[in-house]
């Protein structure tokens, strides 16, 4: 076996590996989104009251208290999903390193880290906005 | 009614201008950074000292994962979810705390002094600096966290938690530079003491 058969097969051995660890991530942070913030949409039986103006008032409370949920749960899945690429840049930056990337890829890393924070944790896009808008 | 509207269009203006005055506070922040980075590669130039990576990549991820629990506070907030808000500023402050007994508890305790000429000085110039801001960050945590336990903020206004989570991830935006400056770049040099 040559040189090169074994630099392929170890630079697909790091990509598989990347690909799993962020699969699992993956998976294992949306479970615990849906079991910390309790993100399962879960339509509660249908107990309203009989009369008809009740009714639809009490619908529309239901309603409304489900689209919260459902933005909520919304908001929650896209901090895990800017977590997950935050993670695998990391991780690629830390394998960047360890086979001798050039310091300008890494810094092109850190800048692509660093506008994922500025856009989804920082909501730089709305600092001229008035009020909330978040 | 007009007396209601012009409330309404102050609070907005005074929020907006709220968010500017932070923003130019992180700017005014970032000279002292970028110069801290300058330095470093000014005086390390393609090298680094030898330094434990897996400490480095497990304090960074915990100040990620961080920055993930102050986004969700931020969001429990924004949608009245009071018991997430303050669960998860909890768990934000206490890997705060987990962040910094990593660098200045295990990373100062490592072989390089802060008298071990260019390396020492920019290593703990660096790390200090930025365990002082992730410090400061995480007694803002506990005040807005108290602040949020008496029911001083609501779903419409909290303005404090806001300004509190955006420095947070100001903290984890500027370590997203030093991490691989001080961990990563350049060749390793053993240092001599």
């Amino acid at each position: 076996m040559d040189s090169s058969m074994i630099f392929g097969a170890v630079i697909a051995f790091i990509i598989i590996n990347i690909l799993g660890i962020a699969v699992t991530l993956a998976v294992v942070l949306y479970q615990l989104n849906v079991l910390i913030a309790g993100g399962s949409l879960v339509v509660p039986p249908d107990t309203g009251p009989a009369d008809a103006l009740e009714r639809m008032v009490w619908q529309k409370e239901r309603d409304e208290s489900l689209a919260n949920k459902a933005r909520l749960s919304g908001a929650y899945r896209t901090g895990v999903m800017v977590l997950i690429w935050l993670s695998v840049l990391t991780i690629v930056e830390f394998l960047a390193s360890s086979i001798g990337v050039s310091n300008i890829a890494m810094i092109l890393i850190a800048l692509m880290k660093a506008v994922v924070i500025l856009q989804f944790f920082m909501h730089v896009s709305s600092i001229w906005l008035e009020g909330d808008k978040h | 009614m007009s007396t209601l509207n012009n409330s309404i269009q102050e609070a907005r203006f005074q929020l907006k201008n709220n968010r500017l005055g932070l923003w130019l506070f992180f700017v005014s922040e970032a000279f002292l950074f970028i110069g801290l980075l300058a330095a470093r590669f000014y005086l390390w130039g393609n090298t680094r000292p030898d330094l434990d990576q897996n400490l480095g990549i497990i304090v960074t991820v915990i100040l990620l994962i961080s920055s993930f629990y102050m986004n969700r506070a931020e969001t429990a907030m924004v949608h009245g979810d009071r018991q997430t808000f303050l669960t998860s500023l909890l768990v934000t402050a206490g890997l705060g705390v987990v962040f910094l007994v990593g660098v200045v508890g295990f990373e100062w305790q490592g072989h390089i002094r802060p008298q071990d000429g260019a390396f020492g000085a920019v290593l703990y110039g660096m790390t200090g600096m930025h365990a002082l801001h992730v410090l400061s960050g995480i007694v803002f945590i506990l005040i807005v966290w108290n602040n949020g336990r008496n029911g001083h903020y609501n779903s419409e206004s909290h303005w404090g938690v806001e300004a509190c989570a955006i420095y947070w991830h100001y903290v984890d935006l500027v370590w997203v530079f030093f991490y691989p400056a001080i961990y990563l770049m350049g060749t390793v040099v053993h240092v001599a003491h």
